[in-house]
């Protein structure tokens, strides 16, 4: 340790250095100390990146600290130099401002000698050593692994909830289901009545709808696709579930019928129209499912 | 209802010959209804028909035969690896004595042609004939000949023995109205073949239709009144092939690799049409529709490679489709 202090009445500033004998490029702990008096302030000279020919590597803050019940005052630099030779780290001057009076005071300066690597010229000039190759740390990679399996992890999850979550559609059925299919087709056969369209003239609507109020009825009665089934495939169904050969004829007539007017622009007589009203009413009614006795009675 | 009975009265009056057509041929073919009525479908519908069987089923006999029975020049062609367009639609040979060209024609010129195994002939001869059937002429050097109407081109192709053959395009594929897929008779009805083809008597077929009949006949099947509620089920089928998910059918959409062109739309009305006319029927009812689907879009939709590892085919697809379109 190489120490210079300045003194007035007591100890007012103390620098040192680590060392005044260095290798070129390797570093030196310059430290600073004022000790003001409690209501005095500081002067600090400015250093940039340089002091004299060193080079300033970094410099702390400037520490404050009660030692001995006083105020001290701490800076620590770092510097190097790449020259070799002796130099001088300057002397720095500090002021300390009581009142109206300011006092300057100056650290010593500090001899350094810089020595350069010694070179044996005799041994032959060696190639750079290769990139030395560090031993795999588990720790080096670990940020990497957690942000890898976080992002799998949250591409998992999105995918999750985006099939979880997906708005699934809901095929909307033409009607109640809690309604029974024979209640709706004569609450609807009524208000087809009421709506009186042949009446109107709008035949191909009453029939459409007609046709389609029993096709609707049989599906659900009968469960089969008859709103996708031709007259022929309904009759052929529906032969297979009633054996009454009074209403299958109905049901015949009635399609067949409700074709002709829809594809053939056939225009049938108003007695015929309200005929067909009569037997899509006698279909239902003839093919209402029967209610066991055990249902009855657990109602 | 007046014109419809109209149309009804004139189908009476032209579709006599249909129950004489339908009885020749059964002379030497039993059973196979569904393809005989296509056979008529497609003649009365200007049409061109595609029969895909296993050898031995009568595919090619029922074709000649249905050409025996009207007063028109039928052609059959063997397809082969070898042939040549020239060889189907004719060439100019040079006259030594004239010292001139002269116009050579094929066998493409006649009123029924027969393109027997059509999948055999690599894809220039195919495409000769495949445009026969489009424009309905022919061009021959510095010649462009009209095809005598009517014009009907009844081609088979066997699915088995599928090494050497060049399978129809997509494209050309689709210029056909339809595509029958035949099937196996019955035991009754082979029953019925093994005894009349080993019995001494052989029947002979007659002509018992001229092409002027066909030909007025066509022209009252066009008459044939199409409703707008059958297009808009035609076009729900057609458009349900395309945009599946817009009818409810979003299962099927990773089957289908393209749905149908716009010729489905119009070989579906066309042959509904015919059916109806057949049915001595003036006007098209959703049967007609729903009973040619399959013939008249197999060949339409395209499968994705999804649909061909599970084994589905093109049939299954239309099944789905005619469940869930509603009939009108």
């Amino acid at each position: 340790m190489y120490a210079g202090i300045s003194y007035s009445q007591h100890i007012k500033l103390q620098t040192s250095i680590d060392t005044n004998n260095i290798l070129i490029g390797d570093q030196i702990n310059y430290s600073i100390k004022l000790f003001p008096d409690n209501n005095e302030k500081t002067i600090l000279p400015l250093i940039n990146d340089s002091l004299g020919k060193f080079l300033v590597v970094s410099k702390s803050k400037i520490d404050t600290l009660i030692e001995n019940k006083k105020k001290v005052l701490s800076q620590k630099i770092i510097l190097t130099s790449f020259d070799s030779g002796l130099y001088i780290i300057p002397e720095l001057e500090f002021g300390f401002i009581s009142g109206t009076d300011t006092t300057f005071f100056k650290s010593n300066a500090f001899s350094v000698k810089i020595s350069s690597v010694p070179v044996d010229t005799s041994k032959p000039i060696k190639d750079i050593k290769p990139i030395m190759d560090l031993p795999f740390a588990f720790m080096d990679y670990l940020w990497y692994i957690i942000i890898g399996l976080t992002i799998i992890a949250l591409v998992f999850f999105g995918y999750y909830l985006l099939k979880k979550w997906k708005p699934k559609v809901k095929e909307e059925l033409p009607y109640d289901p809690k309604i029974p299919a024979h209640v709706k087709a004569l609450k609807d056969l009524n208000e087809l009545e009421r709506q009186k369209l042949w009446q109107k003239g709008y035949i191909k609507e009453y029939y459409s709808r007609l046709s389609d109020i029993i096709r609707l009825y049989l599906e659900r009665r009968f469960a089969f696709l008859a709103m996708e089934s031709t007259t022929n495939e309904i009759l052929s169904y529906f032969t297979q579930f009633i054996s009454s050969s009074e209403i299958t004829k109905q049901l015949k007539i009635l399609l067949e019928q409700s074709d002709l007017v829809k594809f053939a622009k056939l225009i049938p007589s108003p007695e015929e129209n309200s005929n067909m009203l009569d037997y899509a009413r006698n279909i239902v009614q003839s093919t209402v499912p029967i209610e066991n006795d055990d249902n009855k009675d657990a109602k | 209802m007046a014109d419809i009975r109209e149309i009804n009265e004139k189908i009476q009056q032209a579709s006599s010959f249909i129950e004489l057509l339908q009885m020749e041929i059964g002379k030497s073919i039993v059973g196979q209804k569904n393809m005989i009525e296509r056979l008529l479908i497609a003649l009365l519908a200007n049409g061109h028909i595609l029969l895909e069987g296993v050898p031995g089923l009568a595919k090619t006999l029922a074709i000649k035969t249905l050409a025996s029975t009207i007063n028109a020049k039928f052609s059959r062609i063997q397809f082969t690896p070898d042939l040549l367009p020239a060889d189907l639609i004719g060439t100019m040979i040079y006259n030594q004595k004239k010292e001139e060209f002269t116009l050579r024609i094929g066998p493409v010129f006649a009123n029924f042609v027969l393109a027997d195994e059509i999948n055999r002939a690599p894809a220039k001869v195919q495409s000769a004939l495949l445009e026969a059937m489009q424009e309905r002429q022919i061009t021959i050097g510095e010649h462009t000949l009209k095809l005598e109407e009517p014009f009907l081109v009844l081609a088979t192709e066997n699915p088995l023995e599928q090494e050497g053959t060049y399978p129809l395009p997509e494209a050309q594929v689709d210029r056909f109205m339809m595509k029958v897929i035949v099937n196996y008779p019955t035991r009754d009805e082979e029953k019925l073949i093994l005894q009349q083809n080993t019995s001494k008597t052989s029947k002979v077929i007659n002509k018992v239709v001229e092409p002027s009949e066909i030909i007025n006949a066509r022209e009252i099947a066009k008459e044939i009144y199409l409703d707008e509620k059958i297009e808009k089920y035609i076009l729900d089928i057609i458009f349900a092939t395309r945009n599946p998910e817009d009818y409810g059918l979003g299962k099927i959409k990773s089957l289908i690799n393209y749905g149908s062109s716009p010729r489905g739309s119009i070989f579906l009305a066309q042959a509904s049409k015919s059916m109806a006319f057949i049915k001595r029927r003036g006007f098209v009812v959703p049967e007609d529709v729903r009973s040619l689907c399959g013939d008249v879009l197999r060949h339409r939709i395209g499968l994705t490679y999804e649909a061909e590892a599970e084994n589905i085919t093109s049939d299954d697809i239309i099944n789905e489709i005619l469940n869930k379109i509603e009939v009108p």
